[in-house]
């Protein structure tokens, strides 16, 4: 191996979609990339069980399937006690490319969002940046997931130092930032 | 929004550890930084497993693995359109039993319908995907064969038949057709069931 290369044989994949031909086709091309394992499953339910016990390395779902959809799937991965880990990169391949869902697989804890059609340059950028750029988890609340603030440079965490007369104010950190999905 | 900052503290506080604004009112956040396996693994280095994020990739795409890529994309749009056509075309004669008031068997109807929602789905044509959910969506609710009205049926199969005068991008005439077929099964369900 070139200190150029990564050797992504040693990874294994899985892909959840209900149509067959998507699930081919994500395979072969997943394949093609060097990955060393690809398993598919046709729905949310049968790929949970199949995660639990082939613990793959990365994951990558559809959003609508029956009888359990991607987002369901990626809210019971980050959230099951029993399940293996939690942190497993996921990116969700969908057709469905309003905000709405854009937002609710973000709250779901989808680490990256690919809109179809997926080209063969797009699919790889995807799965090197969650290798290179992995995303910070945070638990708040009811959510566990990726930190869904990308950037956070325009937010400020230091201490105050205008003095403490007058009503000061600080910027809520949620709406200062663009949304990371 | 903006809320206010407690006058109380004053001076420098640290936020706690793995904390950030720790002393903003709200729900509590807890940050979490796994080690980055993945990295490790492919370079097989175990100390870049406390790389968070590198700043230059050390991945160099290999062009003649990407174009095999795009080749296989290629020639799979290709096939998924040849079956879409083919499937769509075998399920004419569904539609002419229709025309005569025959309802058409469930279980390999819904194979056939699976099998088109499945190739359209590949293929990213919206119009089909719809309007195969929809008619899916009527043949498995709860509906006894008898209470099914073929009209349903028929003007899914109409809307399949004429997929290519609708726009895969959604115009509003496309929307128009969609959401009507699927407020037709709603309504149907909703007096069925």
């Amino acid at each position: 191996m070139s200190s150029t290369d990564y050797d992504l044989s040693v990874l294994t994949a899985m892909f959840v979609d209900d149509s067959p031909y998507m699930r081919k086709l994500i395979h072969d091309l997943l394949i093609l990339m060097g990955l060393g394992k690809v398993i598919t499953a046709a729905d949310g339910e049968a790929a949970l069980k199949l995660y639990k016990e082939q613990v793959p390395d990365l994951l990558i779902t559809d959003a609508s399937m029956k009888p359990m959809d991607g987002y369901e799937l990626v809210r019971r991965i980050r959230m099951d006690a029993d399940n293996p880990n939690p942190f497993v990169p996921i990116i969700m391949l969908s057709g469905h490319v309003e905000m709405a869902n854009i937002e609710k697989a973000r709250d779901q804890g989808v680490t990256e969002y690919l809109a179809k059609p997926v080209s063969a340059q797009s699919l790889m950028t995807r799965v090197i940046s969650v290798i290179e750029r992995p995303r910070q988890f945070v638990k708040v609340g009811p959510y566990f997931g990726p930190d869904r603030r990308r950037h956070t440079d325009d937010v400020f965490f230091g201490d105050d130092k205008r003095g403490s007369d007058g009503d000061q104010t600080v910027q809520n950190a949620d709406d200062a930032d663009t949304w990371a999905i | 929004m903006t809320i206010k900052a407690d006058k109380s503290q004053k001076g420098s506080k640290q936020a706690p550890a793995g904390k950030r604004g720790g002393n903003k009112k709200g729900d509590p956040c807890e940050f979490i930084n796994p080690p980055n396996l993945l990295l490790a693994k492919v370079t097989h280095d175990p100390s870049l497993k406390h790389v968070r994020n590198l700043t230059e990739s050390k991945f160099k795409p290999d062009t003649a693995r990407l174009q095999k890529m795009t080749t296989l994309i290629t020639e799979n749009e290709k096939k998924c359109i040849s079956a879409l056509n083919k499937k769509i075309n075998q399920i004419e004669p569904v539609y002419r039993d229709l025309q005569k008031g025959l309802l058409p068997d469930r279980a390999p109807f819904v194979a056939e319908c699976k099998d088109i929602h499945g190739a359209a789905k590949a293929l990213d044509h919206i119009p089909v995907i719809r309007i195969t959910a929809s008619l899916l969506r009527y043949l498995q609710a709860n509906i006894t064969d008898g209470a099914r009205d073929p009209a349903v049926f028929a003007a899914h199969l109409d809307a399949l038949f004429n997929r290519n005068a609708l726009d895969v991008k959604l115009d509003a005439p496309t929307k128009l057709v969609l959401t009507a077929l699927e407020t037709l099964v709603d309504h149907a369900v909703a007096t069925k069931t």
